[in-house]
């Protein structure tokens, strides 16, 4: 198999970026459990969510980053609650919340009996963050059958996984679509060329169209997948999507749970727009350019979602994101951008 | 350790062969202390050998001119043993393998019955195209999609100046205009649908210069034939250049039954053909799209040629009437068309009144919601009603009709064509790349007409379903 690629120092995968989040976190936690003696579970839960905040503020479009402080608030909360002595009632199930009968106080909930469960659960965090591209490649690799055509878009850590070890049994061909203005699509290709059971090649997305009627999957990545199914990804994701819907083309968006931010899409969530200079050269600068990093891809044009918790039908995200955080933590405010507004 | 091999019926007759290789195990491996993994490695390239003996008796039983059967089998043998040897080692870097070494890896998994339809597929796949097969086993040579690979890679300018030359064309004349053209074509350098169709009549008319007019209908059909030829070498004919080559023919063989008496018949013919059937079209179908934009409109545009340069001219110079249209301009790569147009509206005056806006084509969704219309321009309109375009429109005229804008189609009448088309891959042209790119490029692509608001022809704005019927 490949070797493991060293990231570059501002390139993380995202699951080491949630890593990262969680230890940071965790480490907070406990200076904060040492330092004060009166601290409750509430004020530890007021200081992860400012966390969050403060993530949001340095970067919009980084959802993971505020998935790792959900996570963790889950963590605190689901404690909490076990150690308020409360029976199973009071733990936080659909239905449960809404017959409740009041609402759970953490402020009553001391964080020194705390101290061991969430240390205990945030590393069960860790771990399932560590492996969380590992579980997804086998998840995804079940979907590619032999000697089919499989389309791409651009380089991902998730996809290359998924097809490497798709290779591993069986040989198919992949396309890669290099879309500007990332044009990572020459690295997809450069890291498949050395799969020796892929027939890989590269095309432009303005091909995309013209290749679907041959193409039997396309296999995504997303940066952020909405909770209604919508997803933030790399430009020109859109435009394959709907080439692909046209010709009834099934797409599979491998993801690990924690780009799932529990957010509806909207055209106005954030975006990153880069350089011009990298498309234009200076003196062609009279034209106005617009070259957005993302694509904000409207719900619907999805068949599967491929998560590390397996396949997930775009109808069911609801149900993951309910496992996954708790639903106070669903908005977090004061700014930030990808709340549920 | 014979023991541990696989024994199944179908391989017995191969053991003496398997004795055999047993005793020409390399010397050093039989010294060394095995370890699990060498022993694996051994084990998996026997195997290997006794697949491929195996299959070569049958091959050599099944095909009677026993010559072709050996030198086909041997290669996927030998192949075989490459491909085992490298798993065997564990090189990741290993070079692409063509359609046959791929077959024998995959043989390894398959069970030993399915091997030899597999071989005889992969036999198969290697006579033909020779450039696979020249194709060095690199990892820097890119590869096709396989759904494309009968297509012709294009043509270089040494390749045409070497066919002048060459035993094709070396006992007729090729006139220096055709040369020139075929070049032209080859590197693409002629954009948008009328421009190879003009370059062929202007060289058509320095043809026709020599031909003495006495001998024009004997005479003009085998001076034309090598011409058109190296033409064709170098590009297939656009559906324009297809119809001035048929109307030729037709003049003269009504010439020949009547006799006409100008010195330049054929060239004034021709000459009235280019002005009707393409400038005074471009002239109308101005006019109709001019009439199809409204105020405050904001009209993309993908691969635009002279003529949508020359309708915004006519916009702009409408002056108080039309105050406010604003441009998006999309592109792709590698021929970067949308840039060659902005240099083009460099320092224009155009730019004054009509504020433009510059995208790649991957970020064509995301401005849809500011445009009124999409204007593209058709290649030619096939006779089941779907356009042939540069590819990308396609793309564009899919993610236009799902977010309801209209998308206009500009397209002369003689533009259509008698083939039927149903995708973008049975009829294709390679494009061009720069050497060191990866890219596979298409020339185009085939946008189904429901996609298609209206056809901007000079004889009217259609429906795509508006087009001719052939009679069969």
């Amino acid at each position: 198999m490949q070797q493991q690629q060293q990231p570059a120092a501002k390139e993380l995968h995202s699951n080491q970026l949630a890593m990262q989040v969680v230890r940071r976190l965790s480490k907070r936690l406990q200076k904060r459990q040492q330092a004060e003696s009166g601290a409750t579970a509430a004020d530890l839960i007021q200081m992860v969510r400012h966390e969050a905040v403060a993530c949001a503020g340095r970067d919009p479009v980084d959802a993971v980053s505020q998935n790792a402080c959900r996570r963790v608030l889950k963590i605190l909360r689901e404690e909490a609650v076990h150690s308020l002595g409360a029976s199973a009632q009071l733990l936080s199930s659909l239905q449960n919340n809404l017959f409740s009968e009041r609402p759970i106080d953490y402020s009553q909930v001391k964080a020194d009996s705390l101290r061991d469960a969430v240390s205990a659960a945030i590393k069960e965090l860790s771990l399932e963050l560590e492996t969380s591209l590992d579980d997804l490649r086998s998840h995804g690799a079940a979907h590619i059958g032999e000697n089919e055509v499989v389309l791409t878009l651009g380089y991902s850590h998730s996809v290359a996984r998924v097809l490497q070890t798709a290779a591993a049994t069986r040989k198919f061909q992949a396309i890669v679509c290099d879309s500007g203005p990332n044009f990572s699509g020459s690295r997809m290709l450069q890291l498949l060329k050395t799969v020796p059971q892929i027939d890989a090649s590269l095309i432009t997305d303005a091909h995309a169209f013209a290749v679907m009627s041959r193409v039997h999957r396309c296999l995504l990545s997303a940066q952020t997948v909405f909770a209604d199914g919508g997803l933030r990804a790399e430009c020109g994701t859109h435009g394959l999507l709907l080439a692909a819907k046209r010709h009834s083309v099934p797409v599979l968006v491998c993801t690990p749970a924690h780009k799932l931010a529990p957010a509806y899409h909207s055209v106005e969530r954030a975006n990153v727009y880069l350089n011009p200079a990298c498309l234009l050269e200076e003196n062609l600068s009279f034209a106005e350019v617009h070259c957005p990093k993302y694509d904000l891809v409207p719900p619907g044009l999805v068949t599967l979602f491929v998560t590390n918790l397996g396949g997930l039908a775009p109808a069911h995200l609801h149900r993951c994101l309910a496992e996954q955080y708790h639903q106070d933590d669903y908005s977090i405010d004061a700014g930030e951008a990808d709340g549920d507004a | 350790e014979l023991k541990m091999l696989p024994t199944d019926s179908k391989q017995r007759s191969g053991k003496e062969k398997q004795q055999k290789e047993k005793q020409s195990l390399p010397a050093s491996s039989a010294q060394e202390g095995k370890s699990a993994a060498q022993l694996r490695a051994e084990r998996r390239e026997l195997q290997e050998r006794q697949r491929a003996a195996k299959l070569q008796k049958q091959q050599e039983q099944k095909q009677a001119g026993g010559g072709k059967g050996g030198s086909k089998t041997s290669n996927p043998s030998n192949k075989a043993e490459a491909g085992s040897k490298k798993s065997a080692e564990q090189k990741q870097s290993a070079p692409i393998p063509t359609s046959a070494d791929k077959k024998a890896q995959s043989s390894k998994l398959a069970p030993p019955g399915d091997t030899h339809q597999q071989q005889q597929a992969a036999n198969k796949k290697k006579s033909p195209p020779p450039q696979q097969q020249q194709q060095p086993a690199d990892s820097s040579v890119k590869s096709l999609p396989s759904f494309f690979r009968h297509l012709k890679p294009p043509m270089d300018a040494e390749q045409i100046t070497s066919s002048v030359y060459n035993e094709q064309f070396a006992q007729s004349q090729i006139e220096a205009a055709f040369v020139q053209l075929s070049l032209m074509v080859a590197h693409e350098q002629l954009q948008g649908p009328a421009a190879r169709c003009l370059g062929l009549a202007r060289a058509l008319r320095q043809l026709l210069c020599t031909v003495p007019v006495q001998d024009l209908p004997r005479l003009i059909k085998p001076k034309l034939d090598p011409n058109m030829r190296l033409l064709r070498s170098a590009k297939p004919p656009t559906v324009l250049e297809s119809y001035l080559e048929q109307r030729l023919a037709n003049w003269v063989q009504s010439a020949g039954s009547s006799a006409e008496n100008s010195d330049h018949w054929l060239v004034d013919r021709m000459n009235e053909f280019v002005i009707e059937q393409i400038e005074k079209a471009r002239v109308t179908m101005r006019a109709s799209l001019k009439s199809k934009i409204n105020n405050l409109d904001c009209i993309m545009l993908y691969k635009p040629s002279s003529l949508i340069f020359e309708c915004l001219e006519d916009i702009v110079s409408e002056g108080t009437k039309m105050p406010d249209v604003r441009i998006i301009l999309l592109d792709s790569p590698p021929s970067w068309e949308g840039q060659a147009f902005l240099r083009r509206l460099q320092g224009h005056r155009l730019l004054s009144k009509c504020p433009v806006r510059y995208a790649m084509l991957s970020a064509a969704p995301s401005l849809l919601s500011d445009t009124s219309k999409l204007v593209l321009e058709g290649q030619a309109l096939t006779a089941n009603g779907n356009v042939l375009a540069p590819v990308g429109t396609a793309y564009l005229a899919n993610v236009a009709w799902s977010h309801r804008i209209p998308c206009l189609v500009l397209c002369h009448a003689c533009q259509t064509w008698d083939q039927v088309l149903i995708d973008s891959v049975s009829y294709n042209e390679l494009g061009r790349v720069s050497s060191d790119s990866q890219l596979c490029n298409i020339q185009y692509d085939l946008t189904p007409g429901d996609l298609v608001t209206a056809l901007i022809t000079e004889r009217g704005v259609l429906p795509c379903t508006g087009s001719p019927v052939p009679s069969h």
